[in-house]
């Protein structure tokens, strides 16, 4: 052998290098900007990254799905790669959990939810890292879906103890002591994870009586992450100024104007509330969520326990965020809140609804774009199409909503009045499944179908429909962790008939403008709940000003099928006279009525509905 | 001439043409270290002169021969201050970087000769039995504490002249190594550490220009969840719970070489320096059965069979003076092979399998000395992609490495080496805010040193004083734990010293 044969030898080791390199630069492409219309065109779809797909199993990190409320492996690129699956639903906007860094694990339970952060600045890596997260929405955006990140500004994860006993150790019970008046017992127990709440701060106490303020002791346990926020921006957070140090809420009501603990006590489970009227958390808060918009090209915030933050935050947060945003080119930016509460005026008051002291109402202020619909989840799904109730208890809902929300869009906000941005949801990941509520309340036989027509409302009434990831699998947990399912487990099915219900619904709505954006008229409502020709229907009209016509007719009875008139009575409708209407909730087409004499009567099923467009309308 | 007479020459004829003859013999039989030692080699009772090559492979394993037992070791022993108060620490960020910091590692390696009349056949038959006992810290005198880290490294035997002269054979546990880029403290292309067994074959055992065929079997099982599990049982008494093995699926390592080398000048014995050239294939080939495992919901999961392959390639080119050498090394490797044969595979695709793994590596290692002076260079790049089909892994990675030290010697036992080091690595994924995962750092040393045996990049044992300065990259520092000091200092300094030896040796 010699040189000469020696060369292909190396030439070949030469090609092979040049070709060697894996692409470590791989760009997501990711441009930053708006990709909204208006939001009233969405339909969200709630995902819980942790249960709908495991798509890398290098970041199963302490994953058991044996245990309902430990990590199962979901992440970023599992959901990335289950586009086709949320395109065929039809929904167009995710909200995803949060995606901050947590603690890992507390008393047994895991962070597989996402809601007890650690670190604002820092990932979750249990989904992925950002190059993920980045890929997910640059991938949905291609698909023309927006996506929507959950957040939490009210708290933290548990990530310090109150030292009551000043012993330098977290303590689940303290006993002994003398009596005092705090301890007229002489003995009490506590937990110095989670103790109730005290104002102005958690007191520590000894066997010789009380001794002033508990000590905060942040715990350093890096297996689990639980340690203090290691970025230096969020130092704030690492210390005890940055938290109200009350302990957790046991009364959501007490005096003296039933929002003090709400405000100031720790969410239950040990989640320390922040001080977010410190301007120092305040800028925390709005750098480290404004920031991700900027690296994730966000759509929008779902933002937590809303009711447990002041106002002013709001106020003061929700414009630097749009501000941020807008820089961005994201004139949009959705912020819609949880306010967990069957209060109207409460829920209202976070859209910027301002009263004195004697209930008058005050100029408004801009606050968040919108909110869960808490109020029409009791009053409309929960006791009208579960529980059967009258259905002028949903065009009350609609009244009072009128009274209590904001019809000012906010400056900056997404151009749509608060009170028309009301987010609808059947359920979500702190309430048990739609199916499994109405199990609960005599509704077995027929659960699905009351699923289907409650859906059919969800999506054609006005506002932001929300739906919760796996109702369209039917899935039937109770309350959590038992209704965070394993998507996984449904082999995504799109051939039930929930999630053809589902499909069709939004195609429907996708494809008429009133649908989405027109205004919204009761046409017909009752107190009948029993035998009468109209019992349990409700029916309205969405329309718009260039034409576009809706009308829904739903029939929430159960035990008979109900028309739109009740004696002499006839359903009026603004749709012209002679006008073929259509129904179009079926995919091969239902029945078909014509306007006669301003009036539609229309009979519909037990525990049915019906769209009806006019007859020329193409879906 | 054969491998036996230029080995046999090493003894009677003087230090430079002993190297070459070495360096050719070693090349000659470097089908990695499966290269036995030659009982024919050197008389019985005959230590290797401390000068001995340690380049291109096993000159000094190979040397060592005759009947009788034999003592060999590798060592090196360090200590050092960080010139904070703090202890120096090795610094790499790449998996193969600068070798000036490593830590304390000795071996100890026992060898049992013997020779055989070769009945019906020409020649004798000779026999190795080879023990190699590994130590890894800590030093009791450093901590205190009455322990170690021990390893049998080689537990095996071998035979040789049974069939045909160049035929040999093994069984046993042992390190399966090629040539090593030394700066690097590393062995790029056939690297296995396997018990099983192998025969190679040197076609012609007469001519210089030789060519060699090995053969190798292996079987490793590591104890993780990969490969093995165990779980309670009931006991077949009724009373309690018995162990039992409930997977168990071992990996199985073929390997194959050839090797050939040429030399660009024909000549005699004493007739100057030979220069050539070695051209080495090598492939392996990975495989694991199908498996059964509980998982964490105590549900049998199925694990799908495994397989990966391995090609590569070296060319290397030695001018036959003193340990004048370039070697240039490529492997390509796929699924389980991709992962290395003791690497437990993470990063699964969603079969939980290796299948779609692939790694890339490109070698360099290089000595150059003329006259007092010398320089070694080694160098490295890989690229990993990991099984789990997600282009933005994390242990997807470019990485490499690149060590230039020049020396020079002032004198035949003094000489003082620089060492400039650049290290880099790259994976597919970004950090929280943004940034690519993206690390380098520069590390220079000045390290005089004292070398009894005399001049040679080779030459062993060598006493060393280490001042090693290392600058790393703000992405460097991020590799580290939030609290590591590393983490936190731009720079790094580290003085120290170290003592390294080898002698009849399968380490390196």
């Amino acid at each position: 052998m010699r040189l000469r044969s020696i060369l292909p030898f190396a030439l070949a080791m030469a090609a092979m290098v040049a070709t060697s390199c894996v692409d470590v630069s791989p760009d997501p492409e990711l441009q930053v900007g708006n990709h909204v219309d208006d939001w009233r065109d969405e339909v969200i779809y709630q995902v819980l990254i942790d249960r709908f797909a495991n798509g890398d199993l290098s970041n199963d990190y302490r994953v058991n799905k044996a245990h309902p409320a430990r990590y199962h492996g979901g992440d970023w690129k599992g959901l990335a790669d289950k586009l086709d699956y949320i395109q065929a639903l039809g929904v167009t906007t995710l909200w995803i959990s949060p995606i901050v860094r947590n603690v890992e694990t507390d008393a047994g339970i895991d962070s597989y939810h996402g809601y007890w952060t650690q670190d604002p600045f820092l990932l979750n890596q249990h989904f992925g890292n950002l190059h993920d997260l980045q890929d997910l929405v640059r991938r949905a955006h291609r698909r023309k879906i927006k996506v929507v990140l959950d957040i939490v500004t009210n708290h933290m994860g548990q990530l310090f103890y109150y030292d009551i006993n000043q012993n330098g150790r977290p303590d689940e019970s303290v006993q002994g002591g003398i009596k005092t008046a705090k301890n007229p017992g002489g003995t009490v127990h506590i937990t110095e994870y989670d103790p109730d709440y005290e104002a102005p701060v958690v007191q520590s106490f000894t066997s010789l009586g009380n001794a002033g303020p508990a000590p905060i002791i942040f715990i350093r346990d890096p297996a689990i992450n639980r340690i203090p926020p290691q970025t230096p921006e969020a130092w704030i957070l690492a210390t005890a100024e940055g938290y109200h140090r009350r302990g957790r809420i046991v009364n959501y009501d007490a005096p003296p104007d039933g929002t003090e603990q709400t405000m100031f006590g720790d969410f239950p489970g040990g989640l320390k509330d922040v001080a977010t009227e410190d301007p120092r958390v305040r800028d925390v808060m709005l750098k480290a969520y404004g920031r991700w918009i900027q690296l994730a090209d966000l759509d929008g915030f779902r933002i937590d326990t809303v009711k447990h933050v002041e106002h002013e935050f709001w106020e003061v947060w929700s414009k630097g965020i749009r501000d941020k945003a807008k820089s961005l080119g994201k004139p949009k930016f959705l912020l819609f809140g949880e306010v967990f509460d069957g209060k109207d005026d409460l829920v209202g008051s976070y859209t910027g609804v301002r009263k004195d002291a004697k209930g008058t109402r005050l100029p408004d202020v801009d606050e968040l774009d919108g909110l869960f619909d808490f109020p029409q989840y009791f009053q409309v799904f929960r006791d009208v199409f579960i529980g059967g109730g009258p259905t002028t208890k949903i065009a009350a809902r609609w009244t009072e909503r009128a009274s209590n929300w904001s019809k000012t869009p906010p400056a900056g906000g997404i151009g749509v009045a608060p009170v028309e941005a009301h987010v609808n949801f059947l359920d979500n990941h702190d309430v048990g499944r739609f199916l499994w509520q109405a199990s609960g309340s005599g509704r077995e036989k027929d659960k699905l179908a009351v699923l289907h027509n409650a859906l059919a409302f969800l999506l054609t009434e006005d506002g932001i429909p929300c739906i919760y990831y796996g109702t369209e699998q039917n899935f039937s947990g109770g309350n959590d962790p038992s209704n965070r399912e394993d998507l996984w487990l449904s082999g995504y099915d799109k051939t039930n008939e929930t999630f053809q219900r589902i499909a069709r619904l939004n195609r429907v709505r996708a494809a008429v403008p009133a649908l989405r954006r027109g205004d919204m008229q009761f046409t017909w409502t009752t107190d009948h709940v029993a035998d009468e020709s109209d019992a349990g229907i409700v029916a309205f009209e969405r329309f718009t000003a260039d034409g576009s016509y809706a009308l829904v007719v739903i029939n929430t009875n159960a035990a008979h099928a109900s028309t739109t008139e009740f004696g002499a009575n006839a359903m009026k409708v603004r749709a012209p006279e002679g006008l073929e209407l259509a129904d179009y909730l079926p995919p091969s087409g239902g029945q078909k009525v014509t306007v006669t004499g301003g009036t539609v009567k229309i009979t519909v099923p037990p525990t049915s509905a019906v769209i009806l467009l006019p007859s020329s309308a193409r879906i | 001439m054969s491998p036996s007479r230029l080995a046999r020459a090493r003894g009677v004829r003087g230090r430079q043409r002993t190297l070459a003859v070495a360096f050719a013999l070693a090349l000659i039989s470097a089908a990695g270290s499966a290269a036995a030692a030659d009982p024919e080699a050197t008389p019985p009772g005959t230590t290797p002169p401390p000068s001995a090559p340690k380049y291109p492979t096993q000159a000094t394993a190979a040397a060592p021969a005759g009947e009788g037992f034999s003592f060999g070791s590798y060592g090196r022993v360090s200590t050092a201050s960080d010139l904070r108060g703090g202890s120096g620490r090795e610094a790499n960020i790449t998996a193969f970087g600068s070798r000036l910091d490593l830590p304390t590692y000795a071996e100890i390696q026992l060898e049992r000769r013997d020779r055989w009349p070769n009945k019906g056949g020409v020649g004798s038959v000779s026999t190795n039995v080879v023990f190699t006992m590994a130590f890894a810290g800590p030093l009791f005198h450093e901590t205190g504490v009455f322990d170690a880290k021990t390893a049998v490294r080689n537990l095996y035997a071998d035979t040789k002249g049974i069939f045909h002269k160049g035929f040999s054979a093994w069984i046993g546990s042992r390190m399966y190594r090629g040539d090593d880029v030394y700066l690097l403290n590393f062995w790029p292309l056939d690297n296995l550490n396997m018990v099983g067994g192998g025969v190679k074959l040197a076609l012609d055992t007469t001519s210089e220009e030789a060519t060699t065929l090995a053969l190798a079997v292996g079987l490793g099982r590591a104890q993780d969840p990969f490969s093995f599990q165990t779980i309670p049982s009931s006991s077949p008494s009724g009373f309690g719970a018995t162990q039992v093995t409930f997977l168990d699926r071992p990996r199985l390592v073929t390997s194959l070489k050839a090797q050939h080398l040429t030399f660009l000048k024909q000549g005699k014995e004493g007739e100057g320096a030979k220069p050539g050239f070695k051209v080495a294939l090598y492939g392996e080939q990975h495989s694991m059965g199908r498996g059964v495992r509980l998982n964490e919901s105590n549900l049998r999961e199925e694990l799908p069979s495994e397989r990966g392959t391995m090609i590569g390639g070296q060319l290397g080119f030695f001018t036959g003076e003193r340990d004048v050498f370039v070697n240039l090394f490529l492997r390509y490797a796929t699924g389980l092979a991709a992962y290395g044969d003791k690497t437990v595979p993470s990063a699964l695709n969603l079969d939980k399998s290796t299948s779609g793994a692939h790694e890339t590596q490109l070698a360099l290692s290089a000595n150059y000395e003329k006259g007092p002076l010398g320089v070694l260079v080694g160098g490295y790049f890989r690229a990993f992609k990991d099984a789990s089909g997600n282009a933005y892994s994390r242990n997807t990675f470019n990485e490499g490495s690149l060590v230039v030290r020049p020396q020079v010697w002032l004198g035949d036992h003094f000489g003082l080496a620089l060492e400039g080091n650049y290290q880099s690595l790259a994976t597919a994924a970004v950090r929280d805010d943004g940034s690519r995962e993206r690390a380098s750092l520069w590390r220079f040393g000045v390290v005089p040193f004292l070398s009894p045996a005399g001049r040679g990049s080779f030459t062993r044992p060598h006493f060393q004083l280490i001042y090693l300065y290392t600058s790393r990259d703000a992405g460097a520092r991020l590799r580290y734990a939030p609290d590591d000091k590393f983490a936190r200092r731009q720079n790094e300094h580290y003085l120290g010293f170290t003592v390294e030896w080898w002698f009849n040796s399968s380490y390196r």
